[in-house]
């Protein structure tokens, strides 16, 4: 039988706000164990949160960036579960009115992955469990996350792949978090189940934890849904369970025994009160928000000429986009830019962190001179490289670099008057290209690349040599 | 009505044990904080839009950084205490 694959996504994204939801503990990654602690943070009795603003205004930003619908009024709740990661024994969370609602993110394919809801809580600690006793770090308790929870609505991998690429590539350019898998500021638990295809009731899901790459999210998928498939053709039925990814054997695992205790009893936090963002709220929050990626990605295609491979290379990192934009401020022929930074800039970086953090000595000031003097024809491409390179290596301005003579260029009577001096000194190279050998007009063009450094236009050079041969 | 089940699977849900010989006087106990609250819902609210009894909203902090207390602050109240971690046994919570 052919099976169709159905999955829904609950992504939790850390926010980059200085301090934590309900504290003014800082939210930085790592440190020493406990040290970026304070009694409401460890829930000692008798503290009371008090809600960050920016937490607020950041979910809002996602919210709006993911077609979302602003709740006119949210408020928080208690979800009660007793486990050492929560020092209260309850996280607070948002159950029945969250603050953002049906939202979607549209697809390469065309389809529309609708967004059921998000909603802002608070982090849990972090546990290391080792000898048959568990290690308690609470300092990311209290960070503050929001939960990005999809419709079912994915039919393969590679749409789980695009989505979050889309969402990690949107939560950093709106600034709300770094999105990064391995530091755990982006985690996602991906609900699976399969049906015949063709059918519409939706197969018994299995929801799959601890996946901290893309490359394992894909893993764990395509070995989940062979493994219900096996289990169902075997004549018997899928467990609704919770199951761990293991990466080294590349399978899932069941982690049963936390399941029957799946009653988080949720009631209204009391120490909290409703947050009710206004229009005129909504609408300063909108005008946060940069152009979104996807809109970037067609402009760079439709308005640049850019090739959509190259497009998505530049928008892929926000900064290097930035530099992009700036680099080609009244430049013509913006193919030029991109082709630097992709094939000159981006070899320096062997990380795609070092890609994302775009650390180099050239300002898109400096850029921009180096693109006018090429599109002029001041200086020719390989000059131009070659003073780039020389720019990320040293920090040099492209005046310091480039002579008065570099920069001068060369004139049509210059290059006239050096291919003449080519053909005179090469009475062998004539004959033989007389005689039909048009290879031999190569080594007059060497000529006349030696004899301008390298300034001269090869093709322009090569048509002079050759009307000079023919009208002689 | 509390029945036996309904009071042993909160004391799983709060990792409680809870010996047979408990049980009776638990549910006693439970009847009586369940009646107790009960009063509430007698109360007609029909008409009345509640939302808290301060009727406030949007109390904010600001995003500032404050300082942290000292590891040896936050860990004091702990009786088991290891290299700056709060340290656990896992038969109480393992999954």
């Amino acid at each position: 039988m052919e099976y169709e694959i159905v999955m829904g996504l609950e992504t939790h994204v850390e926010l980059s706000t200085n301090t934590k939801i309900f504290c003014g503990c800082t939210t930085e990654f790592g440190g020493e164990p406990n040290t970026h602690c304070c009694p409401i943070c460890i829930g000692l009795p008798g503290t009371m949160p008090k809600l960050n603003y920016q937490v607020v205004r950041y979910a809002v930003m996602a919210g709006l960036s993911l077609n979302c619908e602003i709740a006119k009024v949210a408020k928080m709740d208690r979800k009660n579960y007793v486990y050492p990661d929560l020092p209260k024994a309850y996280q607070i969370s948002e159950y029945d009115k969250p603050l953002c609602e049906h939202g979607y993110i549209e697809l390469s394919n065309g389809r529309k992955i609708g967004i059921t809801r998000i909603h802002i809580e608070e982090d849990a600690g972090k546990l290391i469990h080792e000898r048959g006793q568990t290690f308690i770090d609470y300092n990311r308790g209290g960070v503050p996350l929001i939960e990005i929870v999809s419709e079912p609505d994915f039919r393969s991998v590679d749409e789980v792949t695009e989505y979050l690429e889309y969402l990690q590539l949107t939560m950093r350019y709106i600034g709300v978090s770094d999105c990064k898998m391995q530091e755990g500021s982006m985690r996602c638990d991906v609900n699976v189940s399969v049906r015949p295809v063709g059918s519409d009731k939706f197969g018994t899901r299995t929801e799959l934890k601890n996946m901290n790459s893309f490359t394992n999210i894909a893993k764990a998928v395509k070995y989940e849904v062979q493994r219900q498939i096996d289990v169902i053709e075997s004549g018997e039925k899928v467990v609704q369970e919770t199951r761990r990814f293991n990466d080294a054997s590349g399978t899932t695992e069941s982690m049963r025994g936390k399941e029957d205790a799946h009653d988080y009893r949720y009631f209204r936090e009391p120490d909290l009160v409703t947050i009710s963002v206004s229009d005129d709220e909504i609408e300063k929050i909108r005008k946060l928000i940069p152009e979104l990626p996807n809109k970037k990605i067609s402009k760079y295609i439709e308005l640049y000429g850019l090739s959509e491979v190259d497009a998505k290379l530049l928008v892929k990192y926000k900064r290097v986009a930035d530099f992009f934009e700036k680099s080609i401020d009244g430049v013509k022929v913006y193919k030029n830019c991109s082709n630097f930074i992709i094939s000159l800039i981006f070899s320096r970086f062997e990380t795609e962190d070092q890609k994302e953090q775009f650390n180099i000595n050239v300002t898109p000031e400096d850029m921009n001179e180096l693109l006018k003097l090429l599109e002029a024809g001041t200086i020719r491409n390989n000059v131009a490289k070659k003073t780039l390179g020389e720019m990320l290596d040293t920090g040099k301005k492209v005046k310091d670099i480039l002579s008065e003579d570099d920069l001068k260029g060369l004139s049509q009577e210059e290059l006239t008057g050096i291919c003449n001096k080519a053909v005179e000194s090469n009475p062998k190279a004539v004959a033989d290209y007389l005689g039909g050998k048009d290879k031999a007009v190569k080594s007059m063009l060497g000529f006349v690349m030696k004899n301008t450094q390298g300034k001269a236009d090869a093709q322009l050079a090569e048509k002079i040599i050759i009307d000079i041969i023919k009208n002689k | 009505m509390v029945t036996k089940d309904e009071l042993l699977d909160l004391a799983l849900l709060s990792k409680l044990d809870i010996s047979d010989s408990d049980v009776d006087k638990l549910l006693v106990d439970m009847e009586e904080i369940i009646k107790f609250a009960d009063k509430i819902n007698a109360a007609s609210t029909s008409d009345v839009e509640f939302d808290n009894i301060n009727d406030l909203q949007n109390v904010y902090r600001e995003d500032k950084v404050v300082d942290s207390f000292s590891q040896d602050d936050i860990l004091k109240n702990s009786k088991t205490v290891e290299n700056g971690f709060f340290r656990v046994d896992n038969h109480n919570h393992i999954e």
